[in-house]
């Protein structure tokens, strides 16, 4: 977690924005909302969560007996890895596939019963629910790598953003850019462009540094 | 490379040099300009690191690093240097890896051999360590100093000063818009450059290279436009 609180970063977005400097308690100019920016900031923050799979967190999901699906962290973003941890603990990894491969390649895997599961899948599944495949009536358990919500930007009192400092600068570009892309008065494209280019330097650079991981 | 310990107030007067004699800055705003710049600086060079101390848990491969250390970059056990690995890598490798200890026995090692990062903040370790509450030596990237007093001091090369200022004064510009703000581009790229200069995987990146102003392609898209005559001629812009 960083050491840098949002209200010091809404304070240097009303320097560049020349707008009073209070810490984003108001938006005098009338071109943005406190709680729009405060929207802006949260989303840019998940944005890079998700984006650059940074921030990893460890959870159990807990596992029903002979059900596919199942329900994730209320926290989920994003997954990284999953792992079937048998009753005797033993771990496997389980690969990522969708339905189509699933049913071209094993049509018989709703039904079918394994000693584990061989697969996960979470592009037809409800939002924040994880299907493993097949089933199976082994107690283990599910264990994953998400990336987690960020703390929430914006309330009343100072709150340290979740990414690690060298990369709040980006986060804050990005909401810039938010704010200078809104259709209306305070619209300005070119530098609104240069905001993104901006943000996009921190995700790259995030990926960059993981890379080969 | 010739380190100094620069105070803030001498960052601060020589920002001030690079301005034009009615600023349209304040103070606070060059204070914030100047962190700024050491944090990206620190992001795109890992220029600040630190060695720390962490303890293993018993029979638990993942080890979540504290957080003023940004992201590992080489780990010690027992004295020993662990090898670099991956997640995929180890999954692949060792398919139980991660039920595995050093007191597994048969062709498990005794002690931990190799770690593997899951994002920055978190390492997994192989074997893991049965005992547990052994030392664990990281070197690591560290949070960027920030300077708040004017007696707060940064280590920083003396080469690289003027092109953190020239950083400082292009984010300091940024409120000016228009044509002073674009004026300042080149302290940008400039900074872009130095940074690769230290970091060489900068320049694999297509992203950074366009920031730099290696690449220019995709800046100059072709354009179709109508000629006198009706006829559509293409060209570069």
């Amino acid at each position: 977690m960083s050491q840098i609180t949002d209200q010091a970063i809404l304070s240097e977005m009303q320097r560049h924005l020349i707008e009073v400097v209070n810490g984003g308690l108001s938006w005098e100019s009338d071109l943005w909302t406190v709680d729009e920016v405060h929207g802006y900031l949260n989303q840019r923050q998940n944005r890079f969560l998700r984006e650059t799979m940074l921030l990893q967190s460890w959870a159990n999901v807990p596992y029903a007996p002979s059900q596919l699906r199942h329900d994730l962290p209320t926290d989920f973003v994003a997954l990284a890895r999953v792992v079937w941890k048998s009753s005797t603990g033993v771990f496997y990894g389980l690969p990522r596939t969708d339905g189509f491969a699933a049913d071209y390649g094993d049509s018989d895997w709703p039904t079918a019963s394994e000693s584990r599961p061989r697969f996960y899948m979470e592009a037809e599944t409800p939002t924040r629910t994880i299907q493993v495949a097949p089933v199976t009536t082994d107690t283990g358990s599910i264990e994953i790598l998400y990336v987690a919500l960020s703390a929430v930007l914006g309330n009343e009192y100072a709150e340290f953003f979740t990414v690690p400092d060298l990369f709040v600068p980006a986060v804050k570009w990005g909401t810039l850019a938010d704010m200078l892309a809104k259709v209306g008065r305070g619209q300005d494209n070119p530098r609104a462009g240069y905001c993104e280019s901006r943000y996009r330097e921190g995700v790259m650079a995030a990926l960059l540094l993981q890379e080969g991981q | 490379m010739a380190y100094a310990s620069v105070t803030l107030s001498n960052l601060r007067q020589r920002l001030q040099d690079k301005w034009e004699g009615v600023p349209f800055w304040s103070e606070e705003e060059a204070l914030t300009a100047i962190n700024e710049s050491l944090h990206v600086w620190n992001m795109l060079t890992a220029m600040w690191k630190v060695r720390a101390t962490v303890l293993t848990t018993p029979n638990d491969p993942w080890v979540p690093l504290p957080s003023t250390m940004t992201y590992g970059l080489r780990v010690e056990f027992g004295g020993h240097p662990l090898g670099l690995s991956s997640i995929q890598a180890l999954d692949l490798a060792i398919p139980r890896w991660q039920g595995q200890t050093t007191a597994s026995g048969g062709s498990v090692p005794t002690s931990p051999r190799v770690f593997a990062k899951a994002g920055i903040n978190l390492l997994a370790i192989w074997p893991a360590d049965a005992v547990g509450l052994n030392s664990l030596v990281v070197d690591s990237v560290t949070e960027t100093p920030v300077l708040q007093t004017n007696d707060d001091t940064v280590d920083v090369g003396e080469e690289d000063l003027n092109t953190l200022l020239g950083y400082a004064l292009h984010v300091a510009s940024f409120k000016e818009a228009g044509p002073r703000w674009q004026s300042t581009q080149g302290y940008y790229r400039a900074f872009m450059t130095a940074a690769a200069d230290r970091n060489h995987r900068l320049r694999t990146s297509a992203y950074f290279r366009v920031a730099m102003g290696l690449d220019q392609a995709p800046m100059q898209p072709f354009r179709v436009r109508e000629s006198l005559d009706g006829k559509h001629q293409t060209q570069a812009s």
